[in-house]
């Protein structure tokens, strides 16, 4: 039988049915996969508020300017709903949902029908959120469970919900959350349409600017292709906690000694240079240094390090938007050391897999990263020394890489 | 255009060669029994595995060494290389732009084997992404083709579009190609291996 929406023939079942027959079918499934979850929060929450005083820090949050709230509003509804993809594939693709597609009701109320179970993998993201009142959480949730619902379906509607949670906070959370239930009839036609069958077309820009940017455009897209929520959270994660740990630092630290910590803050992201590398050999099954390519060894590790810096983008702009890095010469301190990480690692990944075709991380990549970071934090002096370290071993991945 | 002399390739238990072969254009047939070196000789001028012993060379550059004389081979494969989540568009961009023509436009060619640009290569059929695969070979126009088995999988129209590409660059590119059977387009040489 064709699956056409809200146009079906025949008695109309009562919606409170189909929600009661989806709950039995789903909510133990959205329990059992929310659980582990949940419970690690619990205990999360539990350890920190021994040492933090959350009562003072919503108090905090609620009195900050209403673009921060809003922020926050919008990446946990972001965060939240991405984090969840999988269980809410379960929920909407799994077996147990399949009977639900077949249900002769509207797109809305196969959304609305949906609810009771997606909004259990919200419970965490709404948990966070009390931060930001009781009301604002209740609408983050709700916009965090469609988040999760339509990035599932790979729906662009996920940002739109994002968005709509961005609003909720203060007395509009109401607003929002009514906003977001009158958009339940777009999310319903997106879960039907991204059904595994659906299959919805990619369109994607290509920017046309020769073999390096071609490269780093192959592996962007094969990491975002295959892990999207990944990708979604290491685009906000780093750069928002970077810019919160600089905040923290420039209020604690001496003026002399915050250009260190910037450096200690890249650095502590050094795994993501050599994970991301690793990541792309994983997708690309070693084609990712084909020698076939009629790319220069020069280009090759060129597109390299510009895929490892990428993941780094976000750190080093948290630092510059805290306006803290200590001016031109902190910057460059800061740069140095995330041209080091993703140097290492490329000449890491390209020692393992010129040797082997292997996919894995790279070990002396991980050693390496972690010993810069610490002789980059020692002194600034260490500068000079980082750089030629990092010419070196780009040079040695050009080597590798010809 | 392409010229090989003296190559060898030992690829496992494989011992090909030595081997000497000059094509400046035309279309030449390599055939062979399973197993007689036709893939591995072709990966070996591609550049794509390591040769043993002996030169290959393009417009007088060898593809081992220099990326533009390897940008003038567009190849093939028996089996899939490109990325699978790439489009078909996205697919022919990049060679494109590897091959340094991000002007070169496959529209026409991407139209004329009937394949949805917007299609994804690992959710395409093996035919699809076949045709798929010599859009992004012949993206920049390279003057050396190596096509390994390329004609197997396509359905009858992709096989005449081909063809008919084939035939009517005979005279400005060289190409080599592997076909079980009698050759799809008429061949200037044929050369057997084994």
């Amino acid at each position: 039988m064709p699956l056409t929406g809200s146009k079906h023939k025949g008695p109309r079942p009562r919606t409170t049915h189909v929600i009661l027959l989806l709950s039995r079918a789903l909510v133990p499934t959205a329990i059992s996969r929310t659980m582990p979850g949940a419970l690690a929060l619990l205990f999360a929450i539990s350890q920190v508020s021994a040492m933090v005083d959350f009562p003072g820090v919503a108090v905090q949050v609620q009195a900050a300017p209403i673009g921060a709230r809003a922020v926050l509003a919008g990446a946990l509804a972001l965060l939240g709903g991405l984090g969840s993809i999988g269980t809410y594939r379960v929920l909407l693709y799994g077996p147990r949902a399949g009977f639900a597609w077949r249900m002769p009701v509207g797109d809305a109320a196969l959304a609305g029908a949906f609810g009771t179970a997606l909004l259990i993998p919200a419970v965490p993201t709404g948990v966070c959120a009390l931060l930001l009142g009781p009301i604002p959480a209740l609408a983050v949730m709700l916009l965090a469970a469609m988040v999760g619902a339509a990035g599932a379906a790979r729906s662009p509607w996920a940002l739109v919900f994002a968005g709509l949670a961005a609003t909720a906070t203060g007395p509009w959370a109401v607003l929002s959350a009514l906003a977001g239930v009158a958009l339940l009839g777009p999310l319903g036609r997106a879960l039907r349409d991204g059904r595994p069958l659906g299959q919805p077309a990619v369109r994607t820009a290509w920017l046309r600017r020769g073999p390096v940017l071609a490269l780093v455009q192959r592996d962007v897209l094969g990491l975002w292709r295959t892990w999207p929520a990944t990708v979604a959270g290491l685009a906000v994660v780093p750069g928002v906690l970077a810019w919160l740990v600089q905040g923290a630092l420039h209020r604690t630290w001496p003026p002399s000694a915050i250009s260190t910590g910037s450096v200690l803050i890249v650095g502590a992201f050094g795994l993501l240079p050599a994970a991301t590398l690793g990541a792309v050999a994983k997708v690309e099954r070693g084609a990712q240094l084909a020698r076939g390519l009629p790319v220069s060894p020069g280009e090759r590790v060129m597109a390299l390090l510009g895929t490892a810096l990428l993941p780094l983008g976000p750190v080093v702009a948290g630092i510059l938007v805290a306006g803290t890095a200590n001016g031109p010469l902190g910057a460059v301190r800061v740069a140095t050391v995330a041209l080091v990480l993703a140097s290492l690692a490329a000449a890491a990944l390209l020692g393992r897999t010129t040797q082997r075709h292997r996919e894995d991380l790279v070990s002396h990549g991980i050693a390496a990263s972690v010993f810069v970071t610490l002789v980059a934090a020692i002194s600034p002096w260490a500068t000079p020394p980082l750089l030629a370290l990092s010419a070196g071993a780009a040079t040695l991945a050009v080597r590798r890489a010809g | 255009m392409i010229a090989v002399t003296g190559l060898e390739v030992h690829y496992g238990a494989l011992r090909l060669g030595p081997l000497d072969l000059r094509l400046d254009a035309g279309i030449v047939h390599l055939v062979g029994s399973n197993g007689t070196g036709k893939t591995s000789l072709l990966r070996a001028m591609a550049a794509a595995i390591p040769r043993s012993a002996g030169t290959v060379e393009v417009d007088g550059h060898d593809p081992e060494r220099d990326a533009t004389a390897r940008g003038r081979i567009g190849f093939v494969p028996a089996a899939p290389e490109l990325p699978g989540f790439l489009t078909v568009d996205e697919a022919w961009r990049m060679m494109a732009d590897l091959r340094r023509r991000p002007d070169w436009d496959g529209t026409e060619l991407r139209d004329a084997f009937d394949l949805p640009g917007a299609q994804r290569l690992d959710r395409a059929s093996t035919g699809m992404r076949r045709k798929a695969e010599v859009v992004a070979a012949l993206a920049g126009d390279p003057t050396v083709l190596l096509l390994d088995e390329t004609l197997a999988n396509i359905d009858v129209r992709g096989r005449e579009v081909l063809c008919e590409w084939l035939d009517r660059h005979r005279g400005d590119r060289a190409v080599i190609l592997t076909h079980h059977g009698a050759s799809p387009v008429r061949p200037d040489a044929v050369v057997t291996l084994g």
